[in-house]
């Protein structure tokens, strides 16, 4: 590897922490002058930040070429890199990715707590974001994400797609059916819909945090300083890593983190939530432990107009899964209205959504699930994730998105970051 | 008077030692107490544990605090100080800053980093302006820096960032950046000059940092670009995104303070050709985002020229500028570009014109047809729908003529299921003659989609299509298109001798059926009409509808004579062997209790099993169906105990449990016992309880060894358990059941809202009303059980008058799933067993979880009643006594004295069912 002299400092800059016990070429990023590498026949150009479980199949996603894989772990660069094939271009520090100029397209596979940075970032260098949900750890990290990809003109989606295809769970059919039943009036307003198992959905507590862990020595392949990022630093073990994040607060919400977005996007879009969020949260969870996420037993999420989404962290059985004043929905999209077929034929369909991302981001036009219904569905989560941390209810402003009357939950709005982290738009 | 100081000065010395030692040597005790509940599950119990951890004061929590520990499992002590936290966050200034000096003093005494780094934490989560200086401590050092500056920073107070001020000179690395990213928030505009000076001399990641520290405190943008413009034409590319992002954000922010003034505009005209020069389009983005501050005349045809960027993403952007300030003008412009436009600008168009709310685009959309480009027509039919569903629907119905590709056909499909329903039926009348081919089958698909009647008869002749796939296709429709005066015409189509598409046939009538509800009386009356031997599809029909009509015909068959009617017979069992329900099987039932040694009876089992396993049943439910099996049919003893295996509920044990001391059965049957008790398929746990172990003890002893160490280990936790099968009571033979498990015999009033159904009488979530039984009960035991969902509402009345309100003219015993969160808020005369707006139960009653059963008993004599849930007592009280007070509920209870009165369910618009309803009356 050979290297100019003009280009220690930004090296340093860049500083890839350990980067002498690295033994994959870090390639360096192209110089200066706009976009002067132009994708062959218009195709479009990924990069993928964090290539563990979910960034191998992003790896597979079809749509683009693949030019670039980041991750702060070198056996998971390592691996990924086989499946990725020839052409493909290995990173540890994501910086590096984002000043390439070829790259059109970044997706963000990191656990939840580099989201926010990695989106802002991806959007000031011009690129279009693919991030995995949940959108970000912290709301005031989503109103960021937002600012910035409406500033800079990017296309931004999530990635999960239930509002727009695929089977939705129990449902035997697309959410678009369940948006038919909701617009038509059938069942009543305000609504309840229960996200439980008996509709369902499971939570997977599983992913709960360990309290009894005793610090290890990090592994020379990985670069725990940056798989930390903006948190907080704590002694290295590797149930706080990889497959295990999920159970601990400074990276995500446990079950909440992981599925929330998946079950409780679509539930946004069928009550027409989209540009608002609920002004209250209630909770019933055990007390939580200040690092490691244990499960809840329900969490109550309401609207202004009355609407509310349960959560049911118990298993109660035979739930309908949207209520209302004049009929019940159930999974398999049945109904306790009579003559509910045929009710159901005499609706028009409600507008397509647009499923593919490339597209959009070739024609610019946003993603179904874009930056703000994205993160107002984010919000849904983190309120959840906070009403379980301080273990009592609480009321929301959604214009604001603030909390109201209470200054221990808004701490917990846009806590500050570990430096040398920090956002500006 | 010795004595009396005597006294006193014992007086005295015992209370100092209930003052001083007593407290000293509780504490540990009590703090042990504390943290084993800490983790306790309900919020009220926690709340509770940190009010009298509070109460006892500061040195229980330090000492509390003292079992923190760096690592390891200290789970519960972090669990209580978070509780503490959380707790006083809602409570009083005073409150909070207690705790958060005792926090701070903890921090003071702790040694390890990691412990403190916990407790500063807590402390930023408090933000108590009081601990900002025993915080400070730590703001140098090297582990607890990153912390203590998060915290002050939290925090926020003047004192706090005076701190950081302080430090800032000082600082070294990791320290110094993090001091520097929470001055960023800090506002202080005196320390500006101080982190330029820094910057002069900074590099990597300190430099960034700075930069967003002077952008964000730097009061003039001027002269914040001014210093930093030096820096875009950097070779580093990461420091270059940094320094235009500074700038724009910058001169953002004062446009929203200060409003569009012209001197920021020419630091935006700036960056917009420094932008362009290198081609950076995002920067331009956002540029020409933060134009659409300034007034229209400013920058309207910069936004118009801008169309023809050859960047999409700066033409998206235009766009919506455009369109949130459409007019006459604007609609020109986009017009001219629709028309002359390359096909990326005209489909960019075509997305945003359904915003621009003006309808008077639809014909130049629609010309759009015509175009050659496959992309650009897509966009076109979907921009159609979304300006008039109406004209679109007329328009796109005679496109479809027009389209050749399987994609275009669909695309056109999906647009046209969108348009007003009536609209598109009419519509596609016309084309309907004209359509060939996947044209044809679209048209019908969507025609079946909307139920459009009035095509039956088209599609009727084109299910004789040579098409094979029109064929399938028009033959799939009959059933959505058909209504039930179309059934004997499609009778007669599947009838007809070897019809090829008799089953296509057959499909269309069950989905008529089923689709509308029609009973299926005119296919019974057809399989009766018939003289020889029904056709086989006929029978296919009524397993598939499964109502009332097709199971009338096939239970009359059955009773036939068997040496009469064994074709009728055989034919009732073909067609209850793919019977597409299980509630057949109470039929079936009754006709073994009949017939225990009919002929047939083998064959008939077989479809009870079948049944049996397809299904749609609740465990309850099968545990009824075996329990009445193995009454009727002894031989079939072991095959329904094996089954019974694979259900687990106390329901399947007891009944398994009978058959553990015949020989014959001892085997199967502690086997199955086995299953149902112990954890396995279809039980994560299965059943721990204390009462579980008798049973597994005497099953234990006919089972092998490598079940037996499997029980052991179930036994020990069942030792650990409660009481998990129903109470047994005593001799009950002077008990008369009131529900007869069969029908409502005994019962009046709203019998629509119930339900009879394997031996549960079953009020139904759509009732509202009530069921009494038709004779006066005074003095009476009444036993019975109930199942709940959740949320579910019902009651019991007592003492009430025929037809009138239980509440107030009798005495409604509540039912209530008060778990629930839609029982919060409720008053505790609410809850379930209260009387309802009388008396709240105490305690609460003890109910199982939704979907268990739960047992209970009312005892009205006289003056007296008692209600006994799960065999806890919960109301025990004096009728009269009661009455002579006034109510909780405020209401008028006239009738709590009635002597006597029916016995009342009432429907509440939730499921509940009940069973085993029996009464002794004294």
């Amino acid at each position: 590897m050979k290297r100019e002299k003009g280009k220690v400092s930004r090296r340093s800059f860049l500083k890839i922490v350990g980067a002498s016990s690295v033994g994959l070429m870090i390639v360096p990023r192209r110089i200066l002058g706009g976009k002067a590498y132009a994708s062959p026949n218009e195709e479009l150009t990924r990069a993928i930040i964090g290539v563990g479980g979910m960034g191998l199949a992003h790896i597979e996603y079809k749509g683009g070429r693949l030019l670039a894989i980041c991750d702060a772990d070198e056996n998971r660069l390592k691996k990924a890199l086989e499946k990725a094939g020839p052409g493909v271009k290995a990173y540890k520090d994501f910086r590096e990715v984002l000043a390439r100029e070829d790259i059109d397209i970044v997706h963000i596979v990191t656990p939840p707590h580099w989201h926010g940075i990695m989106a802002v970032e991806s959007a000031k260098a011009g690129k279009d974001i693919w991030c995995e949900k949940p959108m970000t750890r912290t709301i005031g990290e989503g109103k960021k994400v937002v600012e910035a990809v409406q500033r800079y003109g990017r296309i931004f989606r999530i990635n999960t797609w239930f509002r727009m295809k695929d089977t939705f769970y129990g449902f035997g059919t697309t959410v678009a059916q369940i948006k038919k039943v909701v617009d038509s009036g059938m069942l009543g307003w305000p609504l309840r819909v229960n996200v439980g198992e008996s509709t369902g959905f499971t939570w997977k507590f599983f992913w709960s945090g360990r309290t009894d862990l005793e610090p290890q020595p990090v592994p020379p392949e990985l670069d725990y300083d940056l798989w930390l990022g903006p948190a907080p630093y704590k002694p290295y073990h590797p149930h706080r890593v990889h497959g295990t994040f999920r159970g601990y607060w400074d990276y995500d919400g446990g079950g909440l983190g992981d599925m929330g977005q998946h079950y409780l996007d679509p539930v946004q879009y069928l009550l027409g939530k989209d540009d608002t969020s609920p002004v209250e949260v209630e909770v019933d969870a055990p007390p939580q432990h200040p690092d490691a996420v244990s499960y809840f037993r329900w969490i109550r999420l309401k609207y202004a107009d009355g609407c509310e989404i349960f959560l049911d962290g118990e298993g109660r059985p035979n739930m309908p899964y949207i209520e209302g004043p004049k009929g019940k929905l159930y999974p398999g999209l049945k109904s306790d209205i009579p003559n509910f077929e045929r009710k159901l034929a005499s609706l028009p369909d409600p507008e397509p959504l647009e499923t593919d991302f490339i597209k959009c981001v070739k024609t610019r036009q946003k993603f179904p699930l874009n930056e703000v219904n994205a993160h107002r569905s984010c919000i849904l989560v983190n309120l959840a994730k906070i009403a379980m941390q301080l273990g009592r209810s609480l009321k929301f402003d959604p214009e604001k998105q603030m909390f109201i009357d209470d200054e221990e939950a808004n701490r917990l709005i846009d806590p500050p970051m570990r430096a040398p982290w920090n956002i500006l738009i | 008077m010795k004595g009396k100081i005597f006294m006193k000065v014992l007086n005295l010395l015992f209370v100092l030692s209930i003052l001083f030692i007593l407290p000293i040597y509780s504490v540990d005790q009590q703090i042990i107490a504390w943290l084993e509940r800490a983790e306790s599950q309900s919020i009220e119990e926690i709340n509770t544990i940190c009010e009298e951890v509070l109460k006892s004061g500061e040195s229980a929590i330090l000492k509390i605090c003292e079992g923190i520990k760096p690592y390891g499992d200290d789970r519960n002590v972090k669990v209580l100080i978070r509780a503490l936290v959380n707790f006083v966050s809602a409570k009083s200034k005073e409150e909070q800053t207690s705790l958060s000096d005792t926090l701070c003093k903890a921090l003071k005494h702790s040694s390890s980093p990691e412990v403190k780094a916990f407790l500063i934490s807590e402390l930023q989560l408090l933000g108590n302006p009081n601990s900002v200086s025993a915080i400070a401590e730590y703001i140098s050092d090297e582990y607890l820096c990153e912390y203590a500056v998060r915290a002050l920073a939290t925090i926020g107070t003047p004192e706090a960032f005076s701190y950081l001020i302080e430090s800032l000179q000082t600082a070294k690395g990791k320290c110094s950046q993090n001091i520097i990213s929470a001055l960023t928030q800090s506002g202080r505009v005196d320390v500006v000059s101080e982190l330029k000076k820094l910057y002069s001399t900074s590099t990597g990641e300190t430099k960034v940092l700075l930069l967003f520290a002077i952008a964000k405190l730097e009061k003039d943008p001027n002269s914040f670009y001014q210093f930093v413009k030096g820096e875009m034409e950097t070779d580093d590319v990461n420091l270059r995104t940094q320094v235009i992002g500074a700038i724009l954000s910058k001169v953002k922010d004062a446009l929203k303070e200060k409003g569009a003034s012209p001197e920021y505009k020419e630091i935006l005209d700036d960056m917009l050709a420094f932008a362009k020069t290198k081609r950076l389009s995002e920067v331009e983005c956002s540029v020409l985002n933060l134009y659409s501050e300034y007034p229209a005349s400013e920058v309207f045809d910069l936004y118009v020229r801008e169309l023809d960027s050859p960047s999409g993403d700066i033409r998206a952007v235009a766009l919506q500028y455009l369109t949130k300030s459409y007019n006459a003008d604007v609609k020109k412009i986009l017009k001219e570009h629709l028309y002359k436009g390359t096909s990326e600008v005209k489909i960019q168009i075509l997305n945003i014109l359904p915003k621009t709310r003006d309808a008077g685009w639809f014909d130049d959309v629609a010309s759009l047809l015509n175009t050659p480009e496959e992309s650009l027509r897509s966009e076109a039919i979907q921009t159609m729908v979304k300006l008039d569903a109406t004209l679109a629907s007329k328009t796109l119905s005679k496109y479809l003529l027009k389209c050749e590709t399987i994609k275009e056909i669909g695309e056109v499909k999906s647009a046209l299921l969108q348009c007003p329903p009536e609209v598109v039926i009419r519509d596609l009348a016309k084309v309907i003659k004209k359509a060939k081919g996947d044209q044809l089958i679209a048209v019908l698909q969507i025609l079946s989609e909307r139920r459009a009647s009035k095509y039956f008869s088209t599609s009727l002749k084109l299910a004789r299509s040579k098409d094979l796939k029109v064929k399938t296709s028009a033959l799939q429709s009959l059933g959505y298109l058909g209504s039930p005066q179309n059934i004997p015409l499609l009778l007669n189509e599947m009838l007809k001798p070897n019809n090829p598409d008799a089953e296509a046939y057959k499909d269309a009538i069950v989905t008529i059926l089923k689709d509308t509800g029609t009973p299926s009386d005119i296919i019974v009356e057809r399989i009766k009409a018939s003289t020889q031997e029904p056709n086989p599809l006929l029978l296919s029909i009524l397993s598939e509808v499964c109502d009332a009509s097709a199971t009338e015909l096939v239970e009359n068959w059955l009773s036939l004579p068997p040496d009469q009617g064994e074709g009728k017979i055989n034919l009732a069992i073909s067609a209850i062997s793919q019977w597409k329900t299980p509630d057949i099987l109470p039929i079936l039932i009754e006709f073994f209790r009949r017939n225990p040694q009919h002929p047939k009876r083998e064959e008939i089992w077989k479809a009870v099993i079948y049944c049996l396993s397809r299904g749609g049943l609740e465990n309850d439910e099968k545990v009824w169906v075996c329990e009445q099996i193995l009454k009727i049919l002894p031989d079939k003893t072991e095959e329904v105990l094996k089954y019974l295996g694979g259900i687990p509920t106390p329901d399947a044990l007891i009944l398994v449990s009978r058959y553990l001391d015949d020989a014959k059965t001892k085997t199967i049957a502690s086997s199955s016992l086995a299953r149902i008790a112990l954890p396995g398929k279809t039980s994560e746990t299965g059943l721990v309880g204390k009462d579980v172990i008798p049973y597994l003890l005497k099953a234990k002893e006919n089972l092998d060894d490598a079940l037996k160490s499997q029980i052991d280990e179930h036994l020990r936790k069942c030792e650990k358990g409660g009481n998990v099968l129903p109470i047994v009571y005593g001799d009950e033979s002077d008990f008369t059941p009131i529900f007869n498990g069969k029908d409502l015999k005994g019962w009046e009033g709203y019998t629509r809202g119930f339900e009879v159904r394997y031996g549960k009488l079953v009020c139904l979530p759509t009732c509202h009303l009530n069921l009494f039984t038709n004779k006066d009960y005074s003095n009476f035991i009444l036993r019975f059980e109930f199942k709940l969902v959740p949320g579910a509402n019902n009651g019991i009345g007592i003492r009430v008058p025929f037809m009138k309100h239980s509440a107030y003219d009798g005495m409604e015993i509540q039912i209530l799933d008060d778990s629930d969160p839609s029982a919060r808020g409720l008053k505790p005369w609410q809850y379930h067993g209260a009387i309802y707006g009388v008396l709240a139960p105490n305690p609460k009653a003890p109910l199982k979880k939704c979907g268990e059963w739960n047992q209970e008993e009312i005892i009205v004599n006289g003056e007296k009643i008692e209600v006994i849930v799960n065999g806890v007592k919960i109301i025990d009280a004096n009728i009269k006594e009661l009455a002579n007070n006034p109510t909780p509920d405020g209401k008028e209870h006239r009738g709590l004295l009635n002597q006597t009165g029916r016995i009342a369910l009432l429907g509440h618009g939730s499921k509940v069912e009940f069973r085993n309803i029996r009464l002794k009356e004294l």
